[in-house]
């Protein structure tokens, strides 16, 4: 089920959020790419240090767990079905590895504050580049909100697209229908009141803007001064 | 200083929206432009931030055309502050539009205080490194309102200033604008009801596609509820309470929905209406106390069907090609033929009289008539209970009018509506007013 509750996440520094973002990256590609003997080993343990290091062990975590343990059953049950009994340890494995692809990509979003994910974006790439994609990661739970109210209000209307109801294929149009297109929608009206509102506040005037607060921050926090 | 307008024109998607439009504005003026939903108060406002083109007629500034004004003397602020405000906090959100201008930072600092300080926020609660994420609504448009400010405008628009804002932000928001005023700004605004806003000076009206002078409308007559409502509780809260996270939003809330009744919850930005309707569909657990939708607790597949959600902006659920199709939709649900889906759903039209829209298009409608479109397709699964969320932003009084008709009849087939309000409503249709507060809910 779509959660429309707030993240519980903390501000860090900028460079240990560059260290979690490598982590994670490496962790990612790792399972994609390594399939040595002790890999899914290693790559478990790694991540559960990143799971410590970023301290998502404190944030709400059954409902990641049951969707990770839908993906597992979804694919054993699919190597079940393809390949016999046999080859159930196989797909178990294969289950474990998709797990660990995804899992650090989550635990690092579940875990870091928005705002501090675009301040970052901004400092790495080219200004126009970093502003879109920063104003795409500090809209998302904008969007995901009105995503939210939009599937509430479908479900009850009658659209048979509860987390269970989605296992039938059946369903599936129903989703691309209600929930899929309008949220497309909604983001495109989004990206042209966001593009508008940048507008009004005279950007692109010049080809290059000046950066608040500057290299030697004098006083970031406004605070007065003793 | 002075803004004029000249035989200005637009058109819209279904054809002209107004022509030969004049107008003056002096310093230190306000002037409001009303009119129906889609009569192009908006694309008015944008001709004159020169972001839309003036048709056949031209708009001066200071003299001059407009896209030749001086950057930042036009602050343009549209209706939803959450899609304007583009950085994580507050300093970065005040420092975006000096940052464009090209104003060196060591001068910035100094800008943004005095910015806080001309809309009243203080700099000691709110500190310039404060995510935007965690402002009211109300401070999130005095926050807009700074970073406009902070590039010294003089002429000021504003579209629908008061749709999101509770009486607390109306009340900022009428001594910000005195302030710019008293120092020879001038204001534009598009308001349905020009009457919370004090400073207004002028009044025009967008009517039969021109600018006319006018006067501060009346509240429109609301026919009074149907009968009593039935005895039978629908929706019973008993000691509710709600916390998400750390915060808790409310307690102790006791209410009781009878069937046929139309309740009014109103509450503060914040003040957690939303969250009350998602206790309501089962979608948020209660965190205390109990709460009971058709004598169960709520659950969302066993409420499908029977309760019906109107989120806010619900022209965001419009997907069908036609209108028939968006209403005749939620009943292939059911499981009916196609031809009888139609069939039922054109019946659910010609009852709230919108048989003339069946075959438009929902997205080239008025906003107004969408609001309307949404409502019918909420509607036609025949819901038990009616939730709604704000379902009056952004509508005129004809339109509102012509949703409390439509409430109205629903209430006597039965169906019971709570209906959430940020703002206590001069005239309204319903049974029961309660204002939802953190520490219960009380009828007013």
């Amino acid at each position: 089920m779509l959660n429309g509750s707030s993240r519980h996440t903390t501000r860090v520094s900028q460079t240990r959020l560059i260290l979690r973002i490598t982590a994670a990256m490496a962790l990612a590609m790792g399972a994609l790419f390594w399939h040595g003997p002790w890999s899914l080993t290693a790559l478990t343990l790694g991540t559960a240090a990143l799971a410590v290091a970023t301290g998502a062990y404190r944030h709400p975590w059954r409902r990641l767990v049951l969707v990770f343990i839908w993906q597992v059953v979804l694919i054993m049950a699919l190597y079940l079905l393809r390949y016999g009994v046999q080859s159930l340890p196989e797909g178990a494995l294969v289950a474990w590895r998709l797990v660990l692809l995804v899992l650090p990509g989550v635990l690092l979003m579940k875990t870091t504050h928005h705002g501090e994910m675009a301040r970052l974006l901004v400092r790495f790439l080219p200004a126009r580049v970093g502003f879109v994609l920063s104003t795409c990661v500090f809209f998302f739970p904008t969007l995901w909100g009105v995503t939210v109210q939009t599937y509430e209000s479908q479900v009850l209307r009658g659209a048979r697209i509860l987390p269970r109801e989605l296992v039938n294929p059946a369903n599936w149009g129903t989703l691309v229908r209600v929930i899929c297109l309008p949220a497309i929608v909604s983001s495109l009206v989004l990206a042209r009141d966001v593009a508008l509102a940048a507008h009004c506040r005279w950007y692109g005037l010049h080809p290059d803007r000046t950066v608040w607060p500057g290299p030697n921050p004098s006083n970031s926090t406004g605070e007065p001064r003793a | 200083m002075s803004l004029i307008l000249e035989n200005i024109g637009a058109a819209g998607l279904t054809g002209p929206l107004y022509s030969g439009v004049d107008l003056e504005v002096g310093p230190g003026e306000c002037v409001c432009i009303t009119g129906p939903t889609g009569c192009g108060k908006s694309t008015l406002l944008r001709t004159m931030a020169g972001l839309q083109e003036p048709g056949p007629g031209r708009v001066m500034f200071d003299g001059q055309p407009v896209s030749l004004a001086l950057p930042g003397r036009i602050g343009l602020i549209l209706q939803n502050p959450d899609t304007q405000l583009l950085c994580a906090d507050v300093g970065s959100e005040l420092a975006f539009g000096l940052e464009n201008l090209r104003v060196p930072p060591e001068k910035m600092t100094s800008r943004m205080l005095r910015a806080m300080s001309r809309v009243s926020l203080d700099n000691h609660a709110l500190p310039l490194d404060r995510p935007v994420g965690t402002l009211s609504v109300g401070q999130k448009y005095k926050l807009l309102l700074a970073a406009i400010l902070i590039m010294e405008p003089r002429l000021l628009l504003l579209d629908e200033p008061c749709a999101q804002l509770d009486q607390g932000g109306i009340d900022a928001l009428n001594a910000i604008l005195e302030n710019f005023l008293a120092t020879g700004g001038s204001v534009v605004l598009c308001e349905h009801d020009p009457a919370p806003l004090r400073a207004i000076g002028r009044i025009l009206r967008i009517a039969d596609r021109t600018l006319r002078p006018a006067v501060v409308p009346p509240p429109c007559d609301l026919p009074a509820p149907p009968a009593a409502p039935g005895k039978n509780a629908v929706v019973t809260l008993e000691s509710a309470r709600l916390e998400l996270g750390e915060k808790r939003i409310w307690e102790q809330l006791d209410f009781t929905l009878h069937k046929g009744e139309i309740a009014i919850i109103q509450g503060d930005n914040g003040s957690g209406k939303t969250s009350l309707l998602r206790c309501l569909t089962g979608f948020e657990a209660l965190t205390g106390g109990s709460a009971a939708v058709f004598g169960q607790a709520p659950a969302p597949k066993a409420l499908r069907g029977r309760v019906g959600l109107l989120i806010q902006n619900p022209a965001r659920q419009l997907t069908a090609d036609t209108v028939l199709d968006e209403v005749s939709f939620p009943l292939t649900y059911r499981g009916l033929p196609k031809a009888r889906c139609r069939e039922l759903a054109t019946a659910i039209l010609k009852k709230l009289d919108l048989v003339a829209l069946a075959e438009r298009p929902p997205f080239l409608l008025s906003h107004g008539e969408q609001h309307l479109v949404a409502l019918a397709s909420v509607l036609a699964v025949e819901p038990e209970l009616l939730l709604l969320d704000d379902p009056f932003v952004g509508l005129d009084p004809a339109s509102t009018a012509r949703v409390w008709g439509i409430l109205h009849q629903a209430c006597l087939d039965g169906t019971s509506v709570i209906c959430t309000l940020h703002r206590s409503p001069a005239v309204h249709g319903a049974h029961s007013v309660h204002e939802l507060r953190a520490t219960g809910l009380t009828p007013c």
